[in-house]
């Protein structure tokens, strides 16, 4: 039986109607109709799946859905104002061509958010360390290294 | 090798010059650009296939075979159907007794209508629903009988007299492709097996002063792409017509696929693909999905989603298989490599898919990569109660470059010789015919193996031996091209010229994450001075697109490309008649550069592509500017002799080539093995999008770094993936990549424009899997002969050497 929460994402209250064993991508993706983040693995390993709760990044595949009612999440949609004020991470990531298929890119990017918020001068073997939750098949992972070197250095400014 | 063919003909000189002359020329080709799906993937506005949401859309879910061979005795449904939510359920027994697309021959039933499973994970009953979990728990309530057979999961035990018999018989084309599907007999569940000499063997052993030989085994890995493969069928009752959101290498084969399969007439199936993402070769022809979605949609006349689990993508992506291969090489002291055998073993799976035709190309492919003159090979496809394999990331090349690089190191020790040295003195050059009859047209392998060496200091670190560390070599040759089927097998572009001077692409090639589409608009910035943000390329629809070969074998970037110029050049003549007519001049008195047409008397005096091209639609009655590009072949009377049965001659438009180079530490407490250095030489032709080939070539590497250290598909006794996830299956991750520099090797191919070909996909594919147990040699002394290269297979090789059990 569904039953209706309201989920906060990107700042605006949604009025969704959930499954019980709905998890928190499922209701993102197929009750709200954001579909920015993506189901790359059911099992937390890929990080395709990745948002911002509360400041903290988490897999949205590995939470139900009723247990984030009263959280604030941000999606890949809610990292930017429109598409013109681009966040720096987006920026990095097209301007350093770390992004291919793009598939792993939405939950690489919210997660490099969230880490950068909280160590905003990594060294590059602490980035290496930190982006092993994420999942990337196309790139061998160099280029997204180096926009999030760029990232991190155009936020401190 | 028949001396008398010139393969640099007069017309391929000519062209191989105008391209070299110009190759420092361009303003765009070459360059670093921002890729023009970045900005919609970073928003996370790119549609992938999952992302389609369409008005009353059911979902999918499939029942799949528990046993890994079976008998269907009765499947009962009735239970399922009275779920509340259910729209519809199939089986075998409603859906058409069609069989999937595969190569040469037809062996695999749509949805198990012959009532026998080959495999663990084989589709068996299909469920639409309003809602995936109940989709999901309708699924628990099919009950189906199976009469479990005895089964068969490796190639030795299943060539076996006496083995379990997975196939009764199956369909081969007589004189394919136009011949008639006839029954053929397998026996011993050898699906195919070529044998062949060329040149003469015997007498080339004979001549060798060395001769070594070993056995290899290359473990079955996967693409592992990032979006699992899935399918948004809909079906419109009204116009008869279906359509069908994908995520593919080739499109039009799905299209052609539902279309004979399900009855379709060639307007009432379209296939689009938004963005995909990722497919290394895995996601390249229908599959059951496609059908089985399709039908779910046409019975309930509903939209109907279907998209894997990851687990089901592990138990169903059609990747690299299992190979056993024996290889045996005869050499003169000089270093002549003289005779070449192999004995080939390939675990295909339960079907055969594309088995057939990998075992000719990866022997072909690997035959390109030096002088061989005498070869003997022996090669058997064969049927094991495992899920079907395909390719990724190469046709066979891996695991023939895995045996042939190691096996060549051990020759080379054989006559005390540099491994590099021994590759450069039997290299393949251009103007060669190779063993197999391939015209070698552009070859950068010496200057690939030159520079891989010197870039990681090879001659210093061959000879360091104070730290338990060293360096290994390998060079793999790739194929630009890869058809899979006779006539026609270039490439189509249109341009539609818009009358504000920008431009929309229509390419038969589809994009699914390898940055084709970016490349293409490089050609047309290039070519008609148009800015990027005035180029859209639309995404792949067949209903408005022109047919396309797929992407196989590296061949976008070349026939793309090509086909892309070709049609610049025709809007340019185009343009230049559409002025003409506009200022009164002779077309022969007009100029295009970079965008605007000048009188050649009067260079200060010019009009700009939007001016014609707003003339052209709006003042000449309409017509609007439309080029057409087709990349046709360039050696049409080579084109594929698959009459021959050993494909002796089949033409091929170009092969690319590459060394890899690594420099690895071996923890001898451990076994583990720390990559230090890559260094990777690509000779990939004339650059085209240096960036995207970038990162093409870290990708590629990081994918080989994978199977070589720690990728390995893993059965259990019963024929169960035991790791069918990212959790048990390792990928690499950020911290597991080392070093990599890249160095491109621009050898001009002259049948393609700006000489550009193939180029990122080998060293990962081939080389450096060899080269990482060429390295651990080096460093320790232990020859790794099968993948990946575990730490416990290394340290028990490291304790055997040391005469010590553990």
């Amino acid at each position: 039986m569904k039953q209706k929460i309201v989920l906060n994402l990107n700042g605006e209250d949604y009025e969704v109607f959930v499954l019980p064993d709905d998890t928190l991508l499922d209701a993102i993706r197929d009750r709200a109709g954001l579909t920015g983040c993506k189901h790359g693995c059911d099992d937390g390993k890929c990080g395709a799946c990745t948002v911002i709760m509360d400041g903290k990044a988490v897999r949205s595949c590995l939470m139900f859905a009723i247990s984030a009612q009263g959280k604030k999440i941000t999606t890949i949609e809610g990292l930017s104002k429109g598409t013109e004020s681009l966040h720096p991470i987006q920026k990095a990531f097209i301007e350093h061509g770390a992004i291919q298929c793009g598939f792993c890119t939405p939950g690489m990017i919210m997660f490099v958010k969230s880490y950068l918020d909280d160590n905003p001068q990594p060294t590059e073997d602490e980035i290496r360390n930190a982006l092993a939750g994420n999942i990337c098949r196309c790139t061998g992972y160099v280029k997204i290294i180096d926009a999030v070197k760029a990232a991190a250095e155009e936020m401190r400014q | 090798m028949d001396k008398k063919e010139v393969v640099m003909t007069e017309e391929i000189l000519e062209s191989l010059k105008q391209w070299t002359e110009k190759k420092d020329s361009y303003d765009v080709i070459g360059t670093k650009t921002t890729r023009i799906d970045a900005k919609s993937k970073a928003t996370g506005k790119a549609m992938y296939v999952e992302d389609v949401m369409l008005p009353g859309m059911l979902h999918a879910k499939i029942l799949r075979s528990p046993y890994c061979h079976a008998r269907i005795i009765n499947i009962d449904t009735s239970e399922a159907e009275k779920l509340p939510g259910v729209k519809a359920v199939l089986t075998g027994k409603d859906v058409p007794q069609v069989y999937m697309a595969a190569i040469e021959c037809r062996d695999e039933p749509l949805l198990a209508w012959d009532g026998k499973v080959r495999f663990i994970g084989q589709e068996v009953a299909a469920v639409a629903a309003t809602e995936k979990k109940i989709a999901e728990e309708a699924l628990s309530l099919i009950k189906v009988d199976y009469e479990e057979l005895p089964g068969v999961l490796n190639a030795d035990d299943s060539i076996k007299d006496g083995a379990p018999q997975i196939h009764d018989g199956i369909l081969t084309y007589e004189g394919w492709p136009d011949g008639e599907l006839v029954p053929g007999k397998v026996k011993n569940n050898i699906a195919y097996h070529a044998a062949y000499d060329r040149g003469d063997p015997d007498q080339g052993f004979s001549e060798a002063d060395a001769i070594v030989e070993q056995e290899f085994f290359y473990k079955h890995v996967v693409a592992a792409y990032m979006e699992p493969d899935g399918c948004v069928a809909d079906y419109h009752a009204g116009e008869e017509k279906i359509t069908l959101y994908v995520t593919t290498q080739w499109p039009a084969n799905i299209k052609d696929n539902i279309m004979r399969n399900l009855g379709f007439p060639q307007n009432k199936v379209r296939v689009i693909q938004n963005a995909a993402g990722g497919a290394f070769g895995s996601k390249f022809m229908a599959n059951q999905l496609h059908h089985i979605s399709a039908l779910l949609s046409m019975k309930t006349g509903k939209p109907v989603k279907l998209i894997r689990t990851r687990t089901e993508d592990f138990e169903l992506v059609r990747s690299r298989g299992d190979m056993k291969l024996w290889m045996k090489l005869g050499v003169k002291k000089d270093g002549t490599i003289t005779a070449e055998q192999t004995k080939i073993l390939m675990d295909n799976g339960a079907y055969q898919f594309l088995g057939r035709r990998r075992s000719l190309h990866q022997l072909e492919r690997s035959d390109a990569t030096y002088r061989f003159k005498n070869v003997r090979h022996d090669i058997k496809n064969v049927y094991t109660n495992k899920n079907t394999t395909g390719c990724y990331r190469s046709f066979g090349d891996a695991q023939m470059a895995w045996a042939r690089e190691i096996l060549i190191d051990m020759l080379a020790e054989k006559i005390n010789m540099d491994p590099a040295e021994i590759r450069l003195k039997n290299a393949m050059q251009t103007g060669d015919v190779t063993v197999n009859g391939w015209h070698i047209k552009s070859c950068g392998l010496t200057e690939c193996i030159n520079k891989a060496t010197e870039a990681i200091n090879w001659d210093e670190k061959r000879k360091n031996k104070r730290f338990k560390r060293g360096v290994g070599i390998a060079c793999t040759c790739h194929e630009t091209d890869d058809r899979s089927t006779e006539g026609f097998g270039g490439s189509v572009s249109l341009i539609k010229l818009l009358e504000d001077g920008g431009a929309q692409l229509l390419a038969g090639e589809a994009e699914y994450g390898n940055g084709a589409y970016n490349a293409f608009a490089m050609v047309i910035s290039e070519e008609l001075g148009i800015p990027a943000d005035m180029i859209d390329v639309v995404a792949h629809d067949t209903d408005r697109v022109p047919w396309g070969q797929g992407a196989t074998g590296s061949r976008v970037m070349a026939q793309g490309v090509n086909a892309t110029y070709l049609a610049c050049q025709d809007v340019i003549k185009k343009v230049i008649n559409a002025a003409s007519d506009m200022l009164k001049v002779k077309p022969e008195e007009l100029e295009f550069k970079r965008g605007k047409i000048y009188v050649i008397s009067s260079p200060d005096k010019s009009i700009s592509l939007a001016e014609v091209a707003e003339y052209a639609i709006r003042k000449r009655g309409g017509s609007m500017i439309i080029g057409e590009g087709v990349d046709e072949r360039w050696d049409t009377e080579l084109i594929l002799k698959i009459t021959h049965p050993t494909h002796y001659g089949r033409g091929v438009d170009s092969t690319y080539y590459d060394t890899v180079t690594v420099e690895v530490e071996v923890d001898t407490e451990t076994g583990e093995v720390h990559l230090l250095n890559v260094v990777v030489a690509d000779d990939c032709g004339k650059v085209i999008d240096r960036r995207q080939l970038e990162g093409q070539v870290d990708g590629a590497t990081v994918q080989g770094i994978g199977a070589a250290l720690f990728e390995e598909i893993i059965w259990d006794d019963k024929g169960q993936i035991a790791n069918p996830n990212y959790t048990d299956y390792k990928v690499p991750l950020a911290h597991n990549v080392p070093p990599i520099q890249r160095i491109f090797v621009e050898s001009i191919e002259p049948v393609f424009a700006y000489g550009c070909k193939g180029g990122g996909e080998s060293p990962g594919i081939g080389s450096i899997v060899p080269a990482i147990s060429n390295a651990i040699y080096d460093a320790v002394g232990v020859r790794i002969t099968s993948t990946p290269m575990s730490k416990e297979k290394v340290l028990l090789a490291l304790k055997e050497k040391e005469g010590k059990r553990i």
